[in-house]
């Protein structure tokens, strides 16, 4: 890997869900795939020793923490219960009837007519989240918060304190247990990626170490899907040219993949080979944010253009604010409708000057909305900004309407204060008041 | 299956303030007094610069309830019930 900083799972957290397409028709017959066991581990110098904690089940474990009743149910937690939504969570026992994560709430209805549909509480998430990275800054000063459950602790240099890698993970595991009272699973690696890796091996309650040692019998011998970081249409495509598994895939050379899928191709096969070198980013490492958004599902899909252009004033507030919150000011506004069909459009536009004002990202979102077609009824509205900069960074003011500019900025100031002090609903565009919507 | 209600009530609650830590032990709801089992679950939420502190309270009567402690005016509100948990 020519730059250290810029591994696989590195690209694979800053892309996010980018699909990697196929580019051509080329395949992978000439990359002759040599047997397994050819696998010669070598030790990478940049191994540490990674924990990756991964809570089981965890919005549906947190609520069968609150209702104790519910042990024995198939639970399913949902953005809510109406038949719009989708199921965010389903226990290990839903599961047993095909319920996941992201299955219509129909058809999970239908699947477990039984199970216990309940309705999320991210405020409760989001709480125990960081009463869980508390739990593991005790084990490492190193921890990244990976998403709502999951964290990669760094414990190289403090391992030795708790008796070991595997004693440290013990005594973490236990004090979740105890303490939030949820079970997680706890994958142990020489990097982020295999110790992700590791803490899927073994769900829910597992306790895995994946060592390099390991690689050929127990990393290689996986399924390609189960190659973290890859999607379904990747995966599909390459076991359609003959890699089934992670070990075929360690064997493609690099040129070859990069003729199929560019740039991803030669991080393909690292990460087959069991190297990453991204680092543990911590909550003051974290990059600023590239834009910054807020989206909302209508509780009925419609063409009211008042009761719409009511919505999307309710996300440009909640954008201003928390582009404001972050000191950022951004440039160019996205507007993103989806229909009652489910098609979606993103129309951008992009101002001269940096804007951050409610008021501003709102013109700028309506004029966007203005310009989209309504021949059908809408289901989603979402509002995101981009090309942000600070906002000490000087703004272009037109002459004409500085003054008016000043004392805008300086209301805005006043109710961000009230906000601050006494909670986000303290103030709220009075259009708001009467909306139906709980934006 | 059990049936939740909400309230979004005010209440009292005897509570215990041992050792730093925060401990309802009965709620009076609707001229009757609850005594609190255990407490299931615990989270804290602000509101503003203001604390909430929520519990997910398990009744002796075996109903399911969640309170919440506004810390700045050191209010109770009864949120929802769940009977027949
Ligand atoms: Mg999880």
């Amino acid at each position: 890997m020519n730059n250290p900083s810029r591994t696989f799972l590195d690209r694979r957290f800053t892309l996010g869900r980018r699909a990697v397409s196929l580019a051509g028709v080329a395949t992978c017959e000439d990359a002759a795939l040599a047997p397994l066991s050819s696998f010669a581990p070598a030790r990478d110098p940049a191994d540490r020793i990674i924990l990756h904690v991964d809570m089981d089940a965890f919005f549906a474990s947190v609520e069968q923490r609150c209702a104790p009743g519910l042990d024995d149910k198939p639970v399913m937690v949902c953005g809510n219960t109406q038949a719009r939504s989708v199921v965010a969570a389903a226990n290990y026992l839903a599961r047993e009837y095909g319920v996941k994560a992201g299955t219509p709430i129909t058809t999970a209805r239908r699947l477990c007519p039984h199970g216990v549909f309940l309705t999320g509480n991210p405020e409760k998430y989001v709480y125990t989240c960081i009463r869980l990275n508390d739990i593991c800054r005790t084990f490492s000063p190193r921890v990244e918060s990976f998403s709502i459950d999951e964290s990669f602790l760094d414990i190289t240099t403090t391992a030795h304190l708790f008796g070991g890698p595997i004693e440290t993970a013990q005594a973490l595991k236990a004090r979740i247990r105890t303490e939030l009272g949820l079970a997680c699973s706890v994958g142990i690696g020489p990097n982020k990626l295999l110790a992700k890796t590791a803490s899927k091996l073994e769900k829910p309650d597992g306790l895995t170490r994946l060592t390099r040692a390991d690689i050929p019998t127990r990393y290689h011998t996986l399924p390609i899907a189960k190659l973290y970081g890859i999607g379904a249409q990747t995966a599909k495509k390459l076991e359609a040219l003959g890699v089934r598994t992670i070990g075929h895939l360690a064997q493609v050379p690099h040129a070859t993949l990069k003729r199929i899928f560019g740039i991803i191709g030669p991080m393909l096969v690292d990460a087959a080979n069991g190297i990453d070198h991204s680092p543990i980013v911590t909550d003051d490492e974290q990059p600023d944010p590239k834009s910054v958004g807020n989206g909302y599902t209508l509780h009925a899909d419609t063409r009211d253009t008042r009761k719409l252009l009511t919505v999307l004033l309710g996300l440009c507030s909640k954008v201003g604010r928390r582009l404001r919150k972050g000191g950022h000011a951004g440039r160019t506004v996205t507007l993103v409708v989806r229909y009652a069909n489910y098609t979606t459009i993103s129309r951008a536009h992009t101002l001269e000057a940096p804007i951050a004002l409610d008021r501003d990202i709102f013109h700028a979102a309506a004029a966007i909305f203005d310009r989209v077609r309504r021949h059908m009824a809408i289901r989603y509205l979402g509002v995101s900004i981009s090309k942000l900069v600070p906002t000490e960074a000087p703004r272009q003011l037109s002459l004409f309407d500085a003054q008016a500019r000043t004392q805008l900025q300086a209301a805005t100031r006043s109710a961000d204060a009230i906000r601050d002090r006494y909670g986000e609903h303290a103030l709220i565009p009075g259009r708001l008041v009467r909306c139906k919507e709980d934006i | 299956m059990a049936t939740t209600e909400e309230f979004n009530q005010a209440i009292d609650v005897l509570t215990v303030f041992h050792n730093g830590a925060i401990r309802p032990v009965k709620i009076k709801w609707a001229g009757r007094t609850h005594t609190i089992h255990h407490i299931a679950y615990q989270w804290i939420t602000r509101d503003g610069t203001h604390q909430v502190r929520h519990y997910a309270a398990a009744l002796d009567s075996g109903s399911l309830c969640e309170i919440e402690l506004h810390t700045h005016t050191m209010r109770w509100t009864l949120r929802k019930v769940q009977m027949d948990g």
